[in-house]
């Protein structure tokens, strides 16, 4: 058939048009940033902060992944944050104690975040309660847990731990490898393989995927699953650069994570959406907070700009649908 | 060889409210093309949505190949190789056509999707059917008869046993149609077994081989093709006495109270030009889904139209919204009183006084009780609502009793015209017959009302004119004295072979 191959390149150029727009506001927003970061600040390219830039969005760059794909089903996750937390002084907390037994340590903690996002996944897919209300619940259980374990910050993670996150290779930063691996494993999943566009399906029109034999409940909850898996890899990445434990560090990260795959052009009705977007969102964010630390603003005026941005991309969400149909 | 390869055994299903399907049997042999009619409500979609696992029977058995299946799920459906198009579109909107086409069935090497095969076996299903569609396309973006083809395309992508089509020509023109049956020709070739909803008779004594009848969730008769003609059919689906009383009729005024002109709406509606004179009931019959749903939110603002001028009393009117609607005193008693009527989990005295509380507001802002408590009362009185105090909540009232108090948030008003939708819809005998009165009474009144139903019945009882309604378009109108369900349903059930050339410019 020669219509196929006209097809295909009619596609190929459709799909750069489509990539082009779906990326355009958050791409900008990364560009205007640098040019920002760039005039206001000289240090601005040293590679000093360009590798604190890496170390400090690196968590939530992780998170957003799990995020992503919540929304992209039509969920949502906040019990995120609460996780990292957890994770995070659960880590901390024992390597102080038993700092021989590291590995063993990290297999708890990921088993944690696999557990608890497994427990979400099953009530929303299958008890039918509300991923919004829901994850919320669980975060503030989640977050008790954490203060109980650690009411302020402490802990002490095993050295050897410590370079996980601030080792090199050939200059280039650990995280740099970590993100590009769970970006690209994701990234091939979601765009390559049934359980990924089982994930779109679901988000786009469950009742339809449903009645077409795809196991819904399954999928749901394997994608709350891997949400808290990241959510703990996070916490553990956050212990590896802090060296310690802290009760309330993962706070702002459950709405960073939105904030950072709505951007990117994750749609917050489901069905739409990728992980790379989020990436760049989680950097626009990472980048920002870096700007405005480097000139002096006070963390209390960064609450309200993230505030604003947040309300921004859910506008550009919302403005956006009408035009996809 | 004679045994049925498809048995359906004293299915029953029992909706709040509603018996679905009162001890359905059916059996259908393989490669037989087996048509389901009957009116609107007759159980045809619940009884395919048992078999395709999507419901679950209450009672009842259903054999496969002498084998009893226990069908628990769309999923153990497709297994069985039954596989359903559902009325209601069901792709996902931002796949593209290959992969909706496979949805469910996409094949993977381990777990990875072979994306190269996705797109052959989806181009194959489309050419079997003789279509050209770009299969890279999201199904977003297609028109209303291309998404129809991609839901025909994902059950022919499935090697089935028994194919379900739930009207599948409704948004088809007359060529894809044609491609639509030479592949389900093709498929009864292969012994395929194919049980075909329409209400299109025309279709169904082209493609069928036997015709089951249901009526009110009953199995009338089943009956070979070449035993039946169209008005045998229609008799069976029918099958009725007239025994509702309904009001007499009265003389009508000479006055137009109400008109509609040009009024479009982008592939739902036609050039609807509408008069109600004053006193006048004007019925509006046809099929389900032909618009008429979109035609009384047109009129009163809920949807948008394209075009289209609205005059009261002879003077055009603006309506954007509900309210400019109420403003000009059209009133609007929607047909799920549930979702869009009520506010169940309120009191009866609030849901009445909802549309008029401007009315009643004393010099400064607020509500004036006194007066409110003498509307509301009257208003209970005149409707003979049964409840045990104005506050009782709206939920524990029956449907009768529900549809009443819809009706008196609308009297409030003072209408000069009413437009009611389904206004007895699943309501006991003795309600409906004090709505029809009710109704009847206003018209003497002089309101003009506009009164869409799907029963005919009431139609015909309450009407004095009544229009036919198909594919967004008027296609008959007759004045009622003359009319007969033969007539409105041949109106409503004849095929329009040159729908595409009508446009709405």
């Amino acid at each position: 058939m020669s219509i196929s191959t006209s097809n295909n390149s009619r596609s190929i150029t459709r799909s750069v048009i489509k990539f082009s727009s779906r990326m355009r506001p958050v791409y900008y927003a990364l560009i205007l940033l640098c040019i920002i970061g760039i005039v206001t600040q000289p240090t601005f390219l040293s590679i000093r902060n360009l590798r604190n830039i890496i170390l400090s969005t690196t968590p939530w760059a992780i998170a957003t992944i799990g995020q992503s794909l919540a929304l992209l089903t039509g969920g949502i996750d906040l019990s995120i944050g609460p996780v990292v937390s957890l994770t995070n002084v659960i880590a901390a907390f024992l390597m102080k104690s038993h700092p021989e037994m590291v590995w063993l340590i990290v297999l708890l903690c990921i088993g944690c975040g696999l557990l608890i996002g497994m427990v979400n996944g099953l009530a929303i897919a299958r008890l039918r309660l509300n991923p919004f209300i829901l994850t919320l619940a669980t975060g503030i259980i989640i977050q008790g847990m954490s203060l109980a374990i650690m009411y302020q910050p402490g802990g002490l993670v095993t050295p050897g731990f410590l370079t996980l996150s601030r080792a090199t290779l050939a200059h280039i930063p650990y995280p740099v490898f970590y993100l590009l691996i769970l970006y690209g494993i994701g990234s091939f999943i979601l765009k390559r393989t049934s359980f990924g566009l089982s994930i779109y399906a679901v988000g786009g029109n469950e009742t339809s995927a449903h009645l077409s034999g795809i196991r819904t409940e399954l999928v749901i909850t394997a994608v709350y699953a891997i949400s808290g898996f990241m959510a703990a890899l996070a916490g553990l990445f956050l212990a590896s650069r802090i060296g310690s434990g802290d009760p309330l560090v993962g706070d702002p990260i459950s709405l960073d994570t939105i904030t950072a795959a709505v951007l990117g052009g994750t749609s917050l009705f489901g069905g739409i959406g990728d992980l790379i977007g989020g990436l760049v969102g989680a950097f626009v964010i990472g980048i920002l907070s870096t700007i405005l630390n480097l000139n002096n603003v006070s963390p209390f005026y960064q609450w309200i700009v993230k505030g604003f941005i947040l309300i921004a991309a859910l506008a550009i969400d919302l403005w956006r649908q009408p035009f996809e149909k | 060889m004679n045994d049925p390869f498809l048995e359906m055994r004293d299915i029953n299903k029992v909706f709040p409210g509603v018996h679905a399907l009162d001890s359905v049997s059916l059996a259908v042999m393989r490669g037989e093309i087996r048509a389901l009619v009957g009116e609107n409500g007759a159980g045809k979609s619940t009884l395919i949505k048992i078999l395709s696992g999507a419901y679950r029977a209450d009672k009842g058995e259903i054999w496969l190949e002498g084998k009893k299946a226990e069908i628990t799920s769309p999923l153990r459906a497709l297994e069985l190789g039954i596989g359903a198009i559902y009325q209601e579109f069901n792709l996902v909107p931002h796949l593209t056509v290959a992969e909706n086409i496979m949805l469910g069935q996409i094949p993977t090497n381990w777990g990875v999707i072979n994306t190269k095969e996705v797109q052959s076996r989806a181009k194959e299903v489309l050419h079997q059917l003789g279509i050209e569609l770009d299969i890279n396309q999201i199904v977003a973006k297609l028109t209303v008869a291309q998404q129809q083809i991609v839901e025909i395309a994902k059950a022919l992508a499935r090697n089935l046993q028994i194919l379900i089509m739930d009207e599948p020509t409704a948004a088809l023109n007359t060529v894809e149609i044609g491609n639509l049956f030479n592949a389900i020709r093709m498929l009864k070739r292969s012994g395929v077994t194919v049980l075909y909803i329409s209400h299109r008779l025309a279709e169904i004594f082209e493609i069928a081989d036997s015709v089951t009848v249901l009526k009110d969730g009953k199995l009338v008769e089943t009956k070979p093709i070449q035993e039946l003609n169209r008005d045998e059919v229609v008799r069976m689906m029918i099958g009725r006495q007239l025994t509702d009383y309904f009001p007499p009729k009265d003389t009508l005024g000479e006055t137009i109270v109400f008109s509609v002109r040009k009024l479009c709406l982008e592939s739902k509606l036609f050039d609807i030009n509408i008069d109600i004179h004053s006193g006048e009931i004007l019925g509006v019959a046809g099929l389900e889904g032909q618009g008429q749903s979109e035609l009384v939110q047109a009129i009163i603002g809920s949807i948008k139209r394209d075009r289209g001028d609205i005059y009261r009393d002879g003077e055009l009117i603006k309506i954007e919204d509900p309210a400019d609607a109420m403003k000009a005193g059209i009133g609007f008693i929607p047909d799920d009183r549930k979702q869009d009527g009520l506010i169940l989990i309120r009191s009866v005295n609030e849901n009445i006084t909802l549309p008029s509380l401007q009315k009643r507001k004393t010099s400064l802002l607020f509500i004036d009780f006194r007066r409110e408590k003498e509307f509301v009362s009257q208003l209970i009185e005149k409707l003979a609502i049964k409840l045990t105090g104005r506050f009782q909540l709206v939920r524990s009232l029956s449907g009768g009793n529900q549809q009443k108090v819809v009706v008196a948030k609308w009297l409030g008003i003072q209408p000069r015209v009413l437009v009611m939708a389904e206004p007895t819809r699943g309501i006991d005998v003795g309600s409906k017959s004090e709505l029809h009165h009710l109704m009847r009474e206003l018209a003497r009144q002089g309101v003009g009302i506009l009164m869409v139903s799907s029963e005919l019945p009431e139609i015909l009882g309450m009407s004095d004119r009544i229009i036919v309604m198909s594919r967004g378009r008027i296609v008959a109108e007759f004045l009622s004295e003359v009319a007969t369900e033969e007539m409105i349903m041949a109106a409503a059930t004849k095929d329009i072979v040159s729908q595409e050339t009508v446009k709405c410019e």
